[in-house]
Order: C-alpha cells, then sequence, then structure tokens
C-alpha cells in the first residue's frame, strides 16, 4: 500500500515538474513568441484588405481566403459593426470573408493600424498562452465614381491562443509554436 | 648484623626511588613521542601547503599549455583537502577566476567560429533569399507570379517543407508552424514582407532543393 502511494506521489509530482518546466520560458523565447502572433494578425490585416480589394483577381481572392480561414481557430467569429445600426453581427471566419469580397462598392480600402496587445499572452493550465491583441480597421467604400461612400473606424479585440506542438519532418522531430486567432469582437465604431 | 640491617632499609627505598624515577622518565618519553607526532603532522601539512602553492601557481603562471580541464582537476584535488591556509585560499580564488575567465573566452571563441561557419553558409544561399525578396518586392501580382514561377524550379516539389526558426537560445530552438515552398512563396507576394534569411538548406541528388529552413532577422 505504502509502495503504491509512493508511485502515486512521485508520478504526481513529475507531472508537476513538468509542467513547471514547460512553463520556465526565457524572456527571449517569449519576446520571439509574442512577436509571431502580432505578425500573424498583420497578416490578416493583409488578407482582409486583399480580400476586399476589388482590383484582387477573383482566383486569387478565393486563394488568400483559404490562407486567412488557416490563421484561425475551427468555429471563430468575427463582429460586423456599421454607425446605422446598433446591432452587432458576427458571422463565421470564412462567411464573413466571403461576403468582405462581395461588398457591394466600387472600390473597397480596408486598413488596420494600432495592432498591440491589450492583454499579454498568458499560460493556462492545459499549457495553451492566451492574449487578446486590439486592432483599428478603418473601413472605406467608394462608388463608381470614386466619391466616399461609407467610412468607419472600428476598434476590435482579437483573442490569440498560442500552443507549443511537435512534429516530424523529414524525420526529424521539430518543435514549433501553432498561432491560432480565436474571435474577432467588436469594442467600438465610430465615424473616424 | 649492622649492615644487614643497613640493606634492609635501603632496598625499599631504592625500589621506591626507581619506581618513582622510571613513571616520571617514562612519561617524559611519551611527551617527546607526542611532540614528535603533532611536529611530524605539522611539518606534513606544511608540505602539503607548499605544493598546493606551488601547484597553484604552476595553474596560474601557465601560458595556455595546461587545458582548462587539467588546471580544473588540479584545482579541484587541492580544494578537496580543505588546507584552509589564507594564501592557497587566496590563489584557489585566483585560479577560479582565470578558469572562469577561460572558459568564457573559449565560449565567445565559438560562437564566433559558429557565426562565421553560419555567414559563409548563407553567403552560399544568397540566391533563395534574393528569389524570396523580388516576390515580396514585386510590383503586380503578374510580376510576382513569374517569379515564384522561376523560383519553384529550384525546389524538387510545391510541397518541400519549410521551416522559419523565430528564436534560437542556446540549444532550444523554436519554429513557427511549418509551411510548404508553394504556401511560403504565395505568402511572400500576399504580405509584401520577407523578414527573414536562409539558414539551412538540403538537395536532392537533382541539385533541387528538398528542404529549406529560415531564420526572423
Amino acid at each position: 500500500m505504502k509502495t503504491y502511494r509512493f508511485i502515486i506521489i512521485f508520478l504526481f509530482a513529475g507531472f508537476a515538474m513538468q509542467g513547471l518546466a514547460q512553463d520556465n520560458i526565457s524572456p527571449e523565447r517569449k519576446q520571439a513568441i509574442d512577436s509571431l502572433a502580432l505578425e500573424k494578425v498583420r497578416d490578416l490585416s493583409k488578407y482582409i484588405s486583399l480580400i476586399g480589394d476589388k482590383d484582387t483577381p477573383f482566383s486569387e481572392a478565393n486563394r488568400v481566403i483559404d490562407r486567412a480561414v488557416e490563421l484561425f481557430m475551427e468555429g471563430s467569429e468575427v463582429g460586423v459593426s456599421s454607425l446605422y445600426r446598433e446591432e452587432i453581427n458576427y458571422y463565421q471566419v470564412r462567411e464573413y470573408l466571403e461576403r468582405l469580397m462581395r461588398l457591394n462598392y466600387s472600390k473597397v480600402d480596408i486598413e488596420w493600424y494600432k495592432i498591440e496587445y491589450v492583454s499579454d499572452l498568458e499560460r493556462q493550465p492545459d499549457g495553451t498562452y492566451v492574449g487578446v491583441i486590439t486592432i483599428f480597421q478603418k473601413f472605406s467604400g467608394y462608388d463608381k465614381e470614386g466619391g466616399l461612400v461609407y467610412q468607419d473606424v472600428t476598434k476590435k479585440d482579437i483573442t490569440v491562443y498560442v500552443k507549443r506542438k511537435e512534429t516530424q519532418i523529414a524525420g526529424k522531430l521539430i518543435g514549433f509554436w501553432d498561432v491560432l486567432l480565436g474571435d474577432i469582437r467588436v469594442k467600438e465604431t465610430t465615424k473616424q | 648484623m649492622k649492615t644487614h640491617f643497613y640493606f634492609k632499609r635501603l632496598i625499599p627505598r631504592l625500589f621506591l626511588i626507581l619506581l618513582v624515577g622510571g613513571i616520571a622518565l617514562s612519561s617524559g618519553g611519551c611527551k617527546s613521542k607526542k611532540k614528535l607526532a603533532q611536529e611530524a603532522a605539522a611539518k606534513e601539512y606544511a608540505d602539503r601547503v607548499a605544493s598546493a602553492i606551488a601547484e597553484l601557481e604552476a595553474i596560474l603562471n601557465d601560458d595556455g599549455a595546461m587545458p582548462i580541464s587539467e588546471q580544473e582537476r588540479r584545482l579541484n584535488d587541492i580544494k578537496s583537502q580543505n588546507l584552509n591556509d589564507a594564501r592557497v585560499n587566496d590563489l584557489i580564488k585566483q585560479v577560479e577566476a582565470k578558469i572562469a575567465a577561460q572558459k568564457e573566452a573559449l565560449r565567445q571563441q565559438q560562437l564566433e567560429e559558429k557565426k562565421k561557419k553560419e555567414a559563409a553558409k548563407e553567403k552560399t544561399y544568397g540566391y533563395v533569399d534574393e528569389y524570396f525578396v523580388q516576390i515580396a518586392n514585386a510590383k503586380s501580382v503578374e510580376e510576382a507570379n513569374a517569379r515564384i514561377a522561376e523560383a519553384m524550379k529550384l525546389f524538387a516539389s510545391p510541397d518541400v517543407p519549410v521551416l522559419i526558426i523565430i528564436s534560437k537560445v542556446g540549444s532550444e530552438v523554436d519554429y513557427d508552424k511549418p509551411t510548404t515552398i508553394e504556401k511560403y512563396l504565395n505568402y511572400l507576394k500576399d504580405t509584401k514582407n520577407y523578414n527573414n534569411r536562409v539558414q539551412n538548406v538540403e538537395f536532392d541528388g537533382y541539385g533541387q532543393i528538398v528542404s529549406l529552413e529560415l531564420i526572423k532577422n
């Protein structure tokens, strides 16, 4: 009985130590992960800009939609707001991007700026790092004559999930950080 | 009769004197043995201290002929003797500092050599970097696609794995999620952002790239 108790305590301590060891990430490595997550959000901003751009060929826009969807966790939603209505509509990522591609303007400009952390990446008990990145999106829609029809600035919060994973490539074990974006929530929408 | 009486009284006294004298002499002998042992121990300690000092000074005066491992072995041997001598302790500190400095210099030297090797390697793969820069800086989708088509000829297939190192701290290497060369070249076209450089390339028997490793700038 005593031996069993000892084995259980030993195993438990082993798992606890493993958890501690994983948590013990040097500041340099943590900074690299922070930057990687920010880079993924910047990539998304470029994809959104390309998808919304009426000059982007249809096939290219569809390819970019596929790349953009890969950045998200399955089931993630994107909030859409307007200066003309109170409520915020939420769409699945692919649906949001496809709607963006089909927007009824002759020209669309989407610019993301002030991309920064509002909540640093924090390690969760399951080993996933979770943080929140905020962005400001300036949306401008133009008519055939090039006149500005609609413009707003929306502050959005993006939840970011980062998890350490391993994969075999050409027989070599690679430890990588998988960055996935979660829901994009609308915080506020203003004229400028 | 009188003489006989005299001897009879003298013998016990003589015996007593001899006994006391014997005890006195024997205790004196013990004392000198202890003293001798103490002197021998003191001499042995002094010899060990002198030997330790000589050895430590030899390490300090060594101009690089003695390997660091040998210096450490000798130092640990001396430290294990616990000589507790002020001069020895002082020399131990100096030798420890010297070994630490030598180790740091060696580490720096190895780091420099590694960097030189990596720089030479990167220079060799500069033409791969050049393709990536051209795709990222292309003025139009058509131009970018033309560069992608050219670059793809360097690779064995569109599925060649691309690994991107995001951090390298000591032996700990962190990667971004692995991708394929086709996806990566399109990523460069879409984001117009090439902030990496080629770190390692593997070729097949036909001279085509089968594996690519990049590192963040």
